[in-house]
């Protein structure tokens, strides 16, 4: 029998250590363990965050949101905010990883990015009810070949750094992007020179994904799954701000205003305010026409991403944000 | 529950636990419950039917022995209560279907029964199994059984029960009639086997599924050097689902002290396909063979007589792998490569000298090459999904020229399909270098199972791995142990789940 059991573990001992790479190795920082979240805006890993921290104070929306630095909030306020929102995000999969925080800690406040091209068109891209039970069973995360191939593209990439380290070849390092990093101006070129992206391009690439045919509007079905999320925060005492973060002028004009988008706009920040504190950043100013503020239509350059959190997570005075506190107010921009 | 699971490795655990933990005397009644949770667990709805089949088939043994005057009689409306299950649920669709289009020639249209029933967990196994013990009762080559619960355990053994090997019951009474002690050398050398199987199906046969089973469900999509690249590595795929299959189940029967009978050696190592039928699915050939060809008159009664009931043997082979026209010109082609083999085997041996056992190497590998390839061929109607799908694999090798580099490009985007753009090169090199190496191993394996079968086609089993050296024999352990890790968790991925088996199917 003790000849028989060793027999096995020596067996099992390739598949053991397997496993153990793959946790030293995968991106996602599944325990806690790497501390490296800074780097890690992907939905899986924020859950996580979520059902290990149990945090009070989470926020949610695609990369207008998770551009937000949350270590310079918690400078501001002094308060811990975990960020779940993500590149890419919908706000069906927003809504989605509320209800997964509400589900696994007690909140006490929620600040909810929403923006037309999030919100228009289709709710959901059914991300989010996939990674549930990889979130909250190790098992089923490490049953994921993607992640094993991510951990082994990791692996594959430190041991790279590692050998660019002792060869002298600085160039061949390479680091994960940060999307919370303050430095993003412009987009590098192929030989590194920064330049920064043409408006009118990025308007096109937005209208190739939303269409031009007149179709792509804020559905009422979004807005009333927004609503159940508003019932639940009032009637559990939480805490929810709903942010319209800034949008360049251009797709202010290219986009939104051309393809009847401003009256869905307009409806939107009407029905949320109507029920909840709305922070709307999101209409024409001195801030949103200066083309030097953002890194594309969409996105804000450099030192703006602060700005930008100072105006949500502080109580300064700005002709760039209408706080629209409380609900019940009517909405006129 | 499938036999490549980790639910089935933990299952078997336990089950091996409580096996050998209890007196020697309730081992079978742990069989019993191990065999019905099992099932249950498995095809809970079917669970009822084989329970039926198996009684039914105990009582009709026991009155077969005091029969009398009516044996006959007894003997064959055991066989239309055992094999009638099998015909409703497989071939009443199928013949109803040939019913309907014999009455439409003359104009006439008749209501028929609809064909979408799901087919039992086993049925077509454990259905051959027990009419295989009827009939040797009734020959009076066996005695009948008196434990009903030796001999449920028998017709139901979980390892054995999606897709055999078709067990003869002589044999597994003995073993189940007999005390099974404790030996860590019988559990290692099961779980070898057990390795082997899953290293065959979870790495080569599901790793080429990839590859194959997009090709035969959309054929228009591809091109003619794709689609003969599918019908070449389906013939792989099927010999390692197949035969994946039986070593696992002859694995984890060995881990229970109970020895399976084979059911491959090696096939593709054969010289022609009369040596081909010996080594493949060699439970089901020996079962036709002594219940279906001997009887009905076997190579005895004259030459033509031999050659249609080989003819005979193959379309019932053909239709017992499915009801369907596919499988019966499948079995059709195998009778014929049988007869003519047979017929111009002194030609034969003319025109490939050496191909026998002591033939040269090149020579051998050329006689090889001959029966992959006519096996293969005839795996165009076994796995095209119609007839007419069938069909157009035949215009469209003929037809349209191959273009190599497009069959590489069509082959490597199905091979990654399903996997993000960000990490694909990483799988491309772990997916194409793990089939590889799973194939070199199952290749040098069989290579020693052919020279043990060569040296003595009677022999009983072959454990390929237990003469290699302690240290290689790890090395190939362990690597095979990652391979089936990696391919395990990518067929989870990418198909929601473990394949099941070609097999099971039928």
């Amino acid at each position: 029998m003790k000849s028989f059991a060793k027999k096995l573990l020596i067996f099992l001992t390739p598949a053991v250590i397997a496993v153990v790479l793959f946790f030293a190795f995968e991106p996602y920082d599944y325990f806690g363990l790497k501390h490296n979240s800074q780097y890690l805006s992907k939905p899986l890993s924020t859950m996580r965050e979520v059902i290990r921290d149990h945090p009070a104070n989470i926020i949610l929306g695609d990369s207008q949101m998770a551009n937000l630095n949350t270590g310079y909030i918690e400078e501001l306020t002094g308060t811990r905010y975990t960020m779940l929102g993500f590149g890419g995000s919908r706000v069906g999969e927003c809504i989605d990883l509320f209800w997964f925080a509400a589900e696994h800690t007690h909140l006490e406040k929620v600040v909810f990015g929403v923006n037309f091209y999030s919100s228009g068109g289709p709710m959901d891209q059914g991300r989010i009810p996939s990674l549930v039970p990889k979130a909250e069973n190790p098992f089923r995360f490490i049953s994921g070949a993607n992640y094993w191939l991510q951990s082994i593209d990791e692996a594959k990439r430190l041991t790279v750094n590692c050998l660019a380290g002792i060869s002298g070849h600085a160039e061949w390092i390479t680091e994960p992007e940060d999307p919370t990093t303050f430095d993003h101006i412009g987009v590098p070129d192929e030989r590194g020179a920064v330049y920064r992206k043409d408006l009118e391009e990025y308007s096109d690439l937005l209208l190739s994904v939303i269409g031009t045919d007149g179709s792509f509007h804020i559905e009422d079905e979004t807005m009333n799954a927004l609503g159940e999320v508003i019932d639940y925060c009032n009637a559990n005492g939480i805490e929810i701000i709903f942010v319209f973060p800034p949008m360049q002028e251009s797709v202010f004009d290219l986009v939104t205003e051309p393809y009847g988008i401003d009256d869905d706009l307009i409806r939107y920040k009407q029905y949320l305010s109507e029920r909840a504190t709305v922070y709307d950043l999101c209409y024409k100013n001195a801030f949103t026409v200066n083309e030097d503020n953002f890194y594309d239509g969409l996105h804000l350059a450099g030192e703006q991403k602060k700005t930008f959190a100072e105006l949500i997570f502080t109580d300064i005075d700005s002709d760039y944000v209408v706080k629209l506190v409380n609900g019940g107010e009517n909405y006129d921009h | 529950m499938i036999i490549n699971s980790a639910g089935y490795l933990l299952f078997l655990a336990v089950v091996s636990v409580a096996y050998y933990k209890f007196p020697l005397k309730y081992q079978n009644h742990i069989l019993l419950i191990a065999n019905a949770a099992f099932y249950l667990l498995s095809a809970p709805g079917f669970f009822l039917l084989i329970a039926a089949t198996t009684i039914v088939s105990f009582l009709f043994g026991r009155l077969l022995r005091s029969g009398g005057k009516n044996r006959t009689l007894l003997f064959v409306l055991s066989l239309v209560l055992v094999l009638g299950p099998l015909l409703f649920y497989k071939y009443l669709g199928f013949f109803s279907d040939m019913v309907r289009s014999l009455f439409s020639l003359v104009n006439i249209r008749i209501g028929g029964l609809e064909r979408s029933f799901i087919l039992p967990l086993g049925i077509s196994f454990y259905t051959l199994q027990t009419v295989g013990y009827l009939a040797d009762v009734y020959r009076g080559k066996t005695e009948p059984e008196n434990d009903l619960i030796l001999y449920s355990v028998s017709v139901s053994f979980f390892p054995q029960i999606i897709s055999g090997p078709i067990g003869r019951f002589a044999d597994l009474r003995k073993q189940y009639g007999s005390e099974r002690k404790l030996d860590y050398s019988e559990i290692t050398a099961g779980l070898r086997r057990f390795l082997i199987g899953a290293l065959r199906k979870v790495v080569i046969a599901d790793g080429l599924g990839v590859i194959v089973s997009p090709i035969f469900a959309d054929l228009h999509r591809y091109s003619s050097g794709t689609i003969l690249a599918g019908v070449l590595l389906y013939g792989i795929q099927l010999y390692c689902d197949f035969a994946g299959y039986s070593d696992m189940a002859i694995g984890s029967a060995r881990v229970l002290g109970i020895r399976l009978t084979e059911n491959f050696f090696s096939p593709y190592h054969s010289s022609d396909m009369g040596e081909f039928w010996k080594r493949w699915h060699i439970s089901l050939s020996a079962w036709f063979r002594d219940y279906v060809y001997i009887p009905a008159g076997g190579s005895r009664k004259g030459t033509v007589r031999k050659y249609l009931n080989i003819m005979l043997v193959f379309i019932l082979s053909g239709l017992w792998h499915g009801a369907s026209i596919n499988f019966v010109i499948w079995g059709v082609i195998n009778g014929v490569y049988r007869i003519f083999g047979d017929l111009f085997s002194a030609a034969g041996k003319k025109l490939f000298p050496g191909s026998g056992m002591r033939g040269n190497p090149a020579t051998r590998a050329l006689a090889n090459i001959k029966v992959f390839l006519l096996f293969d061929l005839s795996l165009i109607f076994f796995r095209a999904n119609s007839l007419p799908d069938a069909r157009y694999i035949f215009w469209i090798l003929y037809k349209e020229r191959i273009q190599i580099p497009l069959v590489l490009k069509e082959v490597i985007d199905l091979a990654g399909s399903g996997i993000p753009a960000d990490v694909k090169s990483i799988y491309y090199a772990l997916y194409f270098v793990g089939i590889a190496a799973a194939l070199i191993i199952c290749a040098a394996m069989d290579i020693r199972i052919n020279k043990a079968w060569k040296a003595d086609p009677k022999i009983r089993t072959c454990d390929p791995l237990a003469t290699v050296n302690t240290r290689p024999r790890w090395l190939l352990y362990w690597t095979m142990e990652l391979l089936v890790l990696f391919f395990y968790i990518l067929a989870l991925t990418l198909q929601n789940g473990v394949a099941s088996f070609i097999y099971g199917g039928f």
